[in-house]
């Protein structure tokens, strides 16, 4: 007991100067954050926000764009209880009705979609930390002091460490458990609720974005906003067969990075080809200008079946889940690199680096989860498997195809089973007589899916044949494609700023997304197209940006070669891959921030809308098609910037829709509350075909704040392509004519006809400054 | 399984209710006792389709509203499910997305749906069913007919 009693005071001595030191460090450390964190900015009212914590937003946004629902699924199996049938007013066993049904789908993708991109960085974060350590600095250069626009609103912080990024996906984590949780039987109730954690969630994966490219750029030394980075050999063609090829597959840089680090080590870079599909592909060419880009994901089997590559490294997120299949039956080896597709493999981490190749020689493929090894193990097997199969051929021949086709019974069952009834059965007749027309055009739109193959009843392999004649007649598939940049330059905010805000400039216009094409990648690129030759700034991600390459002038010249870099008018900017969007939304904060003097620190309402009223932006994801590009552009939704998606975008079953008619808006300078025309007219919006997206864009780039002249001309460019791909007026142009004012000179007599033939009054006060926060 | 009475891609049909088949005289009658109908008309038929719709539409002197062209179809549903039309045909829109589109209307309004194209569509109220060319020709003659 004596001896209990001394310790203890021994132990309270010896303690308590120790306690007392730390709690002063403590203290201090949190003074010196505070003087810090105060010098750059107050802290606004939101940091950290919580689930509930933005919903006064949220429900502003929803009362004017109220979700409209298309419940392609009419049933709920997610419990026991179940199935419940939802269907006309019935509500489920637990009381859910259809409305919140659809929003809790709505919700649990963009959980989804939010999981997968904070599974991404954390693994990006958590494994450049163990190589560079906590304290490697967050530093893009002298060009860009905002360096996480995101993470400074929503977190209220500046990040400056690989460390600090752990705090934000720590945060990002948390709140993604709240809201999946939310998706329970028996929890949220109300579809609005269930679309405001659906926005929340949306803005999580934004945010969880934003470090997964942020850590990648320090660390990897990707480009920092370099305008003029190097054009990249981008398709099928451009690819060397003759020498040994590594293709990867997914989104996650590290393992190509480690491949691509080999190589240069031991001075091979011009020995091997390291090429990728999807955005690895993009993120790997940010990290070397020597690998090359085969395609979007929209060419993943017809690559994989065409046997190029020697070895396929896949990591994570948008690939093939029969891969190992497909792969196999070439006769290459497949390599799983990410503990999200393990495919059943052995896991051979453990092994050395010359074990593990003499396993993949014998058995074809192998997990490795240590990414340092997949570098050597790689570049060995492939230079190996190469000369194995240097003659052998996975496609049929051309008379082969003919064969195939003249097993065709002509049922018809593909044309029914394609996502987008695609003529195959057509393509089949024609090729029973050696004439390759139907297939050449089908080679054009297919994206590679194999739902035609999976239900033929005899079996063809309508995808290696459809390959097979691409091949054969598409001798030109070699294009270009600039290398992502990354962020957008302070300076070059500063110097777009005012022409956007103000309509000089009609509009940004962001492609991003998957390659879910009603019509092929082609149609992309068109988009781009007409929008750069109307000067607006066109910004690209991810899959998008590979097919805004894959098209070409009749001098053969790709849009990354004719038009430049800069975020500026007719400039033509890949900010690289998915992770890479945040820099789309990161850009309009920006303007806000750099140009407008809007306080960002906690402040998200606000900075959004500033956005929604000032910033004439518009993403288009023309082949929306995964559970990550609901989240994208449900965070971009909540931003107030709204989205256009293609046909397939309606499979995700809700958009906001506004009803078209006059808004209602506060003007700050007067505290006056007004109607307004309604602009941008929805938040998130289907269109049929490329003709009414192209018309779209110029009308959702409008918002409240343009000037006279800025809205004059965006109308120019609404008209203009109206009349160019309809052959008439908009049908609705009235509502966005707010004054006389407002009419382009070069078009004023015959839109002043149509107005009058449609009974139009000029609004007789519109707010110079809009709000709709009161 | 017939497939004629299966929805043309067959993941577009999965609900717990799907399309009743319907025939041109019915498609007559029901515009005949309609209140206020109206055709929605998209871009994808054929010449001689087209030819026949029109007359069709004269023949009946019906409202049309022609998208993408004059309206997106998804704001066109959202208008008609708060309008007072009771009747409202569809043709040569792409079919997946009528497919996507028509489930607003059957859950959140009254408005009678019907399918007119050449494939059968689950998720309208009335549907022809999957038709020949040859056929589904026949069909919109039948419609002029009387
Ligand atoms: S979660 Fe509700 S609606 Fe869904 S199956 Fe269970 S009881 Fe039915
Ligand atoms: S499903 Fe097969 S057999 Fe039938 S038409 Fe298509 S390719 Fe021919
Ligand atoms: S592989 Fe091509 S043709 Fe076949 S179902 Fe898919 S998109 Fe249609």
């Amino acid at each position: 007991m004596v001896m209990e009693n001394k310790i203890e005071i021994d132990a309270k001595k010896l303690l308590n100067p120790l306690v007392k030191m730390k709690n002063a460090n403590i203290s201090m450390k949190i003074k010196v954050g505070e003087e810090e964190e105060e010098d750059w900015e107050p802290m606004g009212p939101t940091p950290k926000p919580k689930v509930p914590t933005l919903r006064y937003w949220d429900f502003k946004l929803l009362e004017r764009y109220p979700p409209f629902y298309m419940p392609i699924c009419d049933m709920c199996c997610l419990c026991t209880f179940g199935k419940c049938d939802l269907s006309k007013g019935k509500k489920g066993a637990c009381g859910l009705n259809i409305k919140a049904q659809q929003a809790r789908v709505v919700l649990l993708a963009c959980c989804i979609g939010a999981a997968c991109h904070a599974g991404h960085s954390r693994h990006l974060v958590h494994h450049l930390i163990e190589k560079f350590g906590r304290n490697y600095p967050i530093d893009l250069g002298n060009e860009i002091e905002v360096e996480m626009p995101i993470a400074r609103t929503v977190m209220g912080m500046k990040p400056k460490t690989l460390g600090d990024l752990e705090k934000i996906l720590d945060y990002c984590e948390e709140q993604i458990t709240h809201l999946l949780s939310a998706t329970h039987t028996g929890q949220e109730g109300d579809y609005l609720d269930f679309e405001s954690k659906a926005l929340h969630a949306g803005m999580i994966d934004d945010l969880a974005r934003e470090v997964g490219d942020i850590a990648q750029i320090v660390a990897y030394n990707m480009p920092k906003g370099d305008e003029d980075t190097p054009l990249i050999d981008l398709g099928f063609g451009c690819i060397d067969k003759n020498k040994p090829v590594i293709l990867c597959i997914g989104h996650n840089v590290v393992p190509g990075g480690y491949i691509l680090e080999y190589l240069e080590e031991k001075n091979m870079e011009d020995e091997v080809e390291v090429c990728g599909i999807c955005c690895t592909a993009i993120d790997i060419t940010r990290v070397s200008d020597k690998a090359k880009v085969v395609g979007p994901l929209s060419r993943q089997l017809m690559f994989v079946r065409s046997g190029v590559a020697d070895v396929v490294v896949v990591d994570e997120q948008c690939i093939r889940t029969d891969i190992l299949e497909e792969v196999l039956k070439t006769g290459a080896v497949l390599i799983a690199t990410n503990e999200k597709m393990c495919l059943g493999l052995e896991d051979v981490s453990h092994m050395n680096e010359d074990e593990i190749i003499s396993y993949l020689l014998r058995n074809r493929a192998a997990l490795i989860l240590d990414e340092e090894k997949v570098g050597k193990v790689a570049v060995e097997v492939a230079k190996i498997v190469a000369k194995e199969r240097k003659d052998k051929k996975t496609l049929p021949n051309l008379d082969e195809v003919v064969e195939l086709a003249r097993q065709c019974t002509e049922c018809g069952w593909c044309n029914r089973n394609c996502p987008n009834a695609f003529k195959v059965k057509e393509a089949m007749a024609l090729a029973k007589q050696g004439n390759f027309d139907g297939f050449v055009d089908l080679y054009k739109r297919c994206y590679g899916c194999g739902r035609c193959e999976a239900i033929c009843p005899r079996n063809l392999p309508i995808v290696s044949m459809t390959t097979k004649v691409g091949e054969a007649y598409y001798k030109d598939l070699k294009f270009k494609i600039r290398a992502g940049r990354g962020p957008i330059k302070d300076v070059e905010i500063r110097s777009v700023g005012a022409p956007i805000v103000f309509g000089d400039i009609p509009g940004v216009v962001a492609l991003v997304g998957c390659s879910n094409h009603p019509n092929g990648e082609e149609e992309v690129a068109l988009i781009a197209k007409e929008f750069l030759e109307r000067k607006y700034i066109i910004v690209a991600t991810g899959c998008a940006a590979m097919a805004i390459g894959m098209w070409k002038d009749k001098d053969g010249k790709t849009l990354y070669e004719k038009y430049p870099g800069e975020f500026r008018a007719g400039g033509l900017v890949n900010c690289g891959s998915c992770l890479s969007n945040c820099h789309i939304s990161g850009a309009a904060i920006k303007i806000a921030n750099i140009f407008a003097k809007v306080p960002l620190r906690g402040n998200y309402a606000e900075v959004a809308d500033y956005i929604l009223n000032k910033v004439g932006a518009v993403g288009v994801a023309w082949g929306a098609m995964s559970q990550k590009a609901a989240a994208i552009a449900t965070g971009v939704n909540r931003w107030g910037i709204p989205v256009i998606v293609g046909p397939h975008g309606a499979k995700y079953r809700r958009l906001y829709l506004s009803n078209g008619e006059k808004f209602k808006a506060k003007d700050k300078k007067t505290g006056e509350i007004l109607e307004i025309d309604p602009v941008p007219e929805h938040l998130i919006v289907t269109a049929e075909n490329v003709k009414e997206c192209i018309c779209m864009i110029p009308k959702l780039c409008m918002r409240p704040n343009d000037t006279p002249k800025g809205r004059a001309n965006k109308i120019y460019h609404y008209v203009d392509v109206y009349e160019k791909y309809f052959g008439r007026m908009p049908p609705d142009l009235e509502k966005f004519v707010r004054t006389e004012k407002d009419i382009p000179f070069m078009m004023k007599d015959k839109i002043m006809a149509y107005l009058e033939e449609k009974g139009w009054k000029p609004l007789e006060k519109y707010p110079q400054d809009p709000t709709i926060l009161y | 399984m017939d497939e004629r009475f299966i929805a043309y891609i067959p993941t577009a049909g999965s609900n717990v209710a799907h399309a009743e088949i319907t025939s041109p005289k019915l498609v007559k009658m029901m515009i005949k006792r309609a209140k206020k109908p109206i055709l929605i008309l998209g871009e994808n038929l054929e010449d001689k389709e087209k030819e026949l719709i029109e007359k069709f539409i004269e023949k009946y002197n019906l409202e049309v509203i022609k998208t993408p062209e004059e309206m997106n179809l998804m704001a066109l549903i959202k208008f008609l499910a708060n309008s007072s039309y009771d009747l409202a045909l569809f043709v040569g829109i792409t079919y997946y997305y009528l497919a996507q589109a028509a489930t607003h209307l059957k859950q959140f309004s009254n408005v009678i749906t019907v399918s007119i194209d050449k494939y059968y569509q689950p998720n309208t109220l009335y549907s022809f069913p999957n038709l020949s060319m040859e056929e589904y020709l026949d069909y919109l003659n039948k419609l002029l007919e009387g």
